[in-house]
């Protein structure tokens, strides 16, 4: 530092430190002594003008410390607004030079954002779905309660009447048990019917929730009761849309599938029931009078409040103790079945349980999100570096015209700061532009929830924060380079020369971007195979044109199954008659559609074996085009005809899988059988009249359990699919379904369609939990390989500029071309090497995690593992064909001649 | 405040008066008054120190070490874009207030 009296002052004004005493007393001290010296000019002595100078000046020292008090007050203010000022220029300084270098701007801040908008979108998803809490008071109390019986391999049955009668109020850890079950339903006055999501619900359902209405109140207790005036209680969206939000609405007639019943209360704005968002909540009636059979059908789902401070781990206790104390006082044909099943019940977390089926995938698609936010900060690690190295020598310069190391830190460290700020800002911004885009990919795998998702969420800012420190810790990798450099070697030698260890650090880079590419890269191999293997499965049914569609003619207007069946004679010929429908049909399901029947059979004959369980099979009413309309071929015998009706003899067509079963030798046709696990002594049971090709009914991945066929005209039901395969792809399916409501609304006016079902959507939908993590892996690791070969491609450029003259030395003393481009090559295969057997590493540490993710598929298949491995190599040798290139080009007499 | 007291308030105009035509160090300030108004500075002229400390402080002064025509280090002061305004604002101010003095003085008794 200076130390002679002058520079020092000329400094002061950038000097924050400033002297103020000193100043002021520097100040009045000229003034003196000019003053003096005209005073000499007008002829005074020396000494007496300075005597009287100070004379005429007045009190100096009173003077000074009022200068000095003005002046500090100036200095402090002015020291802030320096602060400000230099840390504004600073940005200022940074944002120039970024600006004057586009292209490493560029690609620094479309890194971050990129990968910044992947994680704030898949974090947002996670919150929204997984994280957030539910809409009820307390969620952590709420409980799913389901039994089990997992000797026949039923691991989710529903709950019963006889199983809220036996639990409420009987178990010390629960507050309240509530049944409910989720329906559609025909609401309003006619002409003005709509279809509503509906729950048939106890009234202790409402205290589950721990809600309180917005209007009114909810089920009364007593609802539960056979015999009651109806309540309903219904939504504030249908409140708003139906009665303009009246408060008068409270003790009005709503018919619900035309029956009258009173409202009762309006459910809090915003409120959705998580899966299934109902406007309708009807009461469940529980009589315990009603025949056996309906008391034990488990056909309920139930959920329940824990006591404050109860644990489900507790209550689970609680639960095995009642089930094994109830079970004498049941009939005898209830503790065969429970005993033969394995019976239980289990209790788990309501949230747990929405989420089961998609919480891994979710975590899994953040994770993935997280390591490209990884590679992108390694990516940017390395271009820092490059750059860095680039511009040593104008900072060495700078260094020693005197600005000091920690100013050029500083700098360094403000440029980090901007492009953070800038590449995660517009990361944040892009991830809430694309969320609209991801939750749409996401509507079609019915996630729930997922309709409820915004951007956000207090763990999505922790992760900001975590992904900003990232990008900040990345981009500052120039700093550390300039920490370890000795500027004034870099002027000395003149050029500018990185030491060997920056090498070595670009090179560790290259490996990190490597492993993290192998393990997205795995993950979306196994994806792509699974998807493949699943694709590959014969469904045994054609998807494809056919659409279905759900009518259920109200009791009050078709009292009887004649009634019902000549309307659904007359809706059958007007879908036939409809131009460009190839096959229409009834039936009381439709594969992939959510809505099961099962039941096991008897085969005339033929004892079950004692103490063995009957396996169930699905259960289907079919009018007699089913099998033309979906294309399942007749294996034997034949399909029903219309002469298959309640006058002539009961018959049945089974799926190969059951005739295979009962009957192995191929002689199920003219056979008899009986359905249950029990036939009476006076059930006539069925005769099989065909054999057809077994098909797939919920998921490609489920075991074949076979499937029986009856006639609908036999086996009426009130509920029934129209399924229709329509020549045409495309739009020819929905066209198909509008001109069929026009039809069914001149048939009856008050009929509605409803439940449009594309059955290849729904197909492909089942798929869905596969083929979306396959797609976002796949962008992933797309990304992954992309900024692995940028980087690939940035080590060897710049290996190659460094060591131009060794290169050429080289080639002048007689290297051949093959040879220089060889050794510039093998030290990026070593590092390549490094990160693909870190990636082996990482992504076998995986595996355990994406066991139950992947079909057909083994997670550390071999195959894969090399494909993967492969497929980066070759991505690696595609971007060092360029830099190797280059080196083999070298001109040697001009590099020579350059020194 | 600048302005409350004849006194007080007529140095503050001759200061930034005397800076229109370029930066001064006190001194030269000082001198400039002396000519143009020999009566102001009289009883100290140090009472122009604490005054250009309190315009700057108030935003109307700039100040900056700088040389001196005889390579002297001397603390020179600058009109601040704010300092114009009031010097224009208190001089037609100031104007207004001669030109009411000047006619009371010059009535004659109706």
């Amino acid at each position: 530092m200076a130390h002679s009296r002058y520079p020092k002052r000329s400094l002061r004004i950038t000097d924050t430190q400033a002297d103020v005493p000193r100043d002021v007393r520097d100040e009045i001290e000229f003034h003196l002594e000019m003053r003096a010296q005209e005073l000499v000019d007008q002829g005074w002595e020396p000494e007496a003008a300075r005597a009287e100078a100070r004379t005429i000046f007045g009190d100096r020292q009173r003077i000074e410390q009022q200068c000095r008090a003005l002046s500090q007050q100036v200095s402090r203010r002015q020291r802030l607004v320096e602060t400000f000022h230099s840390f504004f220029s600073d940005i200022r300084h940074a944002l120039r030079y970024l600006c004057a270098h586009p292209s490493y701007f560029a690609s620094v801040t479309f890194t971050l954002a990129l990968a910044m908008s992947l994680v704030t979108a898949a974090s947002s998803v996670v919150y929204g779905v997984v994280l957030r809490p539910l809409p009820f008071a307390e969620p952590d109390r709420v409980v799913t309660v389901f039994n089990n019986y997992p000797k026949v391999g039923a691991l989710r049955s529903k709950n019963s009447f006889q199983n809220y009668l036996e639990r409420q109020h009987q178990l010390d850890s629960v507050e309240d048990f509530a049944l409910y079950s989720e329906q559609t339903r025909s609401v309003g006055e006619p002409g003005a019917v709509r279809r509503e999501f509906s729950m048939t619900v106890t009234p202790s359902f409402f205290r589950v929730l721990g809600i309180h209405p917005r209007l009114g109140s909810f089920l009364a207790e007593e609802q539960i009761q056979p015999g009651q005036e109806r309540q309903v209680v219904i939504g504030s969206r249908l409140w708003r849309e139906r009665f303009g939000a009246s408060s008068e609405v409270i003790g009005r007639i709503l018919p619900v599938d035309g029956e009258p019943h009173i409202i009762a209360g309006v459910m809090p704005e915003g409120f959705a029931f998580p899966g299934w968002d109902a406007q309708i909540w009807l009461p469940q009636v529980v009589d315990s009078e009603v025949a056996e059979r309906r008391l034990h059908g488990e056909n309920f789902k139930m959920f329940a409040r824990l006591q404050p401070g109860a644990t489900v781990e507790g209550a689970q206790t609680e639960m095995d103790l009642r089930n094994a104390a109830a079970l004498s006082q049941l009939p005898s044909e209830i503790q065969t079945r429970r005993s033969s099943g394995g019976f239980g019940t289990r209790i788990v977390g309501f949230h747990e349980d929405l989420v089961r089926d998609v919480r891994g995938w979710l975590l899994l698609l953040l994770a993935g999100a997280v390591f490209v936010l990884v590679i992108a900060c390694v990516s940017i690690s390395g271009l820092q570096l490059i750059h860095t190295t680039g511009r040593l020598r104008d900072l060495a310069t700078r260094f020693v015209l005197g600005a000091s190391r920690l100013r050029l830190w500083r700098q360094l460290l403000t440029e980090s700061l901007v492009l953070a700020v800038l590449g995660g800002g517009a990361g944040i911004a892009l991830g809430a532009f694309s969320l609209g885009w991801w939750l749409h990919r996401f509507e079609t795998w019915e996630i729930p929830r997922i309709d409820e998702v915004s951007l956000g969420g207090p763990e999505m800012i922790v992760l900001a924060a975590g992904a900003f420190a990232a990008m900040v810790a990345s981009t500052l990798m120039g700093v550390f380079a300039v920490s370890r450099r000795d500027l004034f070697a870099v002027m000395r030698e003149g050029s500018a020369t990185p030491p060997a260890s920056s090498g070595r650090w670009q090179g560790g880079l290259v490996a990190a971007q490597v492993t993290v590419a192998m393990v997205l890269l795995v993950g979306a191999a196994l994806m792509i195979v699974s998807l493949r293997n699943l694709l590959a499965i014969d469904l045994g049914f054609e998807e494809r044109s056919v659409v279905a569609a759900a009518i259920n003619p109200p009791t009050v207007r078709y009292p009887n199954p004649e009634a019902q069946m000549s309307l659904f004679d007359a809706v059958l010929a007007e879908a036939a008659s409809m131009p460009g429908v190839r096959a229409v049909a009834l039936t009381s399901r439709l594969p992939f559609s959510e809505w099961d029947e099962m039941t096991p059979i008897v085969a005339e004959g033929q004892r079950r074996d004692p103490g063995g369980v009957a396996p169930n099979h699905h259960l289907s009413a079919v009018s007699s085009d089913f099998f033309e309309a979906l294309h399942i071929p007749t294996l034997q015998g034949r399909t029903f005809d219309s002469g298959d009706d309640r006058s002539a003899q009961p018959v049945v067509i089974l799926s190969r899988e059951v005739a295979r079963r009962y009957w192995p030798e191929g002689e199920a046709v003219g056979k008899k059988l009986f359905l249950g696990s029990e036939p009476g002594p006076e059930d006539p049971g069925f005769t099989v009249v065909g054999v057809v090709g077994d098909i797939v009914q919920e998921h490609v991945t489920e075991t074949a359990a076979g499937a029986i066929y009856l006639p609908l005209r036999q086996f009426p039901r009130g509920f029934v699919r129209v399924v229709m395969s329509v020549e045409g792809a495309g739009g020819a399916g929905g066209v198909a379904l509008e001109g069929l409501r026009e039809r069914l609304a001149i048939l009856d006016t008050e009929l509605p369609l409803f439940w449009y079902t594309d059955l290849e959507e729904r197909v492909a939908t089942s798929l869905m939990s596969y083929r979306l993590p396959m797609q976002f892996l796949s962008l992933f690791a797309a990304i992954a390989l992309f900024l692995a070969a940028v980087g690939v491609f940035g080590v060897l450029s710049r290996s190659v500029a460094l060591r131009s003259k060794e290169i050429g030395i080289r080639l002048a003393l007689g290297s051949s071309r093959g040879a220089v481009c060889s050794s510039i090559l093998r030290g990026l295969i070593g590092f390549v090497s490094v990160g693909l057997v870190a990636g082996v590493g990482v992504a076998l540490a995986f595996s355990r995690i994406l066991g139950h993710l992947v079909y057909g598929v083994s997670t550390t298949e071999p195959a894969v593992f090399a494909a993967a491995a492969l497929v980066i190599a070759a991505v690696a040798a595609l971007a060092a064909v360029l830099p190797a290139q280059r080196a083999g080009r070298i001109d040697p007499v001009r590099v020579l001649a350059s020194e | 405040m600048a302005g409350s007291n004849l006194y007080s308030g007529t140095l503050d105009l001759l200061i930034l008066r005397s800076l229109v035509w370029g930066p001064l160090h006190g001194y030269g300030i000082g001198r400039w008054i002396r000519k143009s108004s020999s009566e102001i500075l009289k009883v100290e002229e140090g009472a122009l120190y604490p005054a250009l400390h309190r315009l700057e402080k108030a935003g109307w002064l700039k100040s900056e070490w700088g040389m001196t025509e005889r390579k002297r280090q001397a603390k020179f002061y600058r009109l601040s874009k704010q300092g114009q305004q009031h010097l224009h604002a208190e001089t037609s101010r100031w104007h207004e207030h001669a030109g009411a003095v000047q006619a009371v003085l010059a009535a004659e008794r109706s």
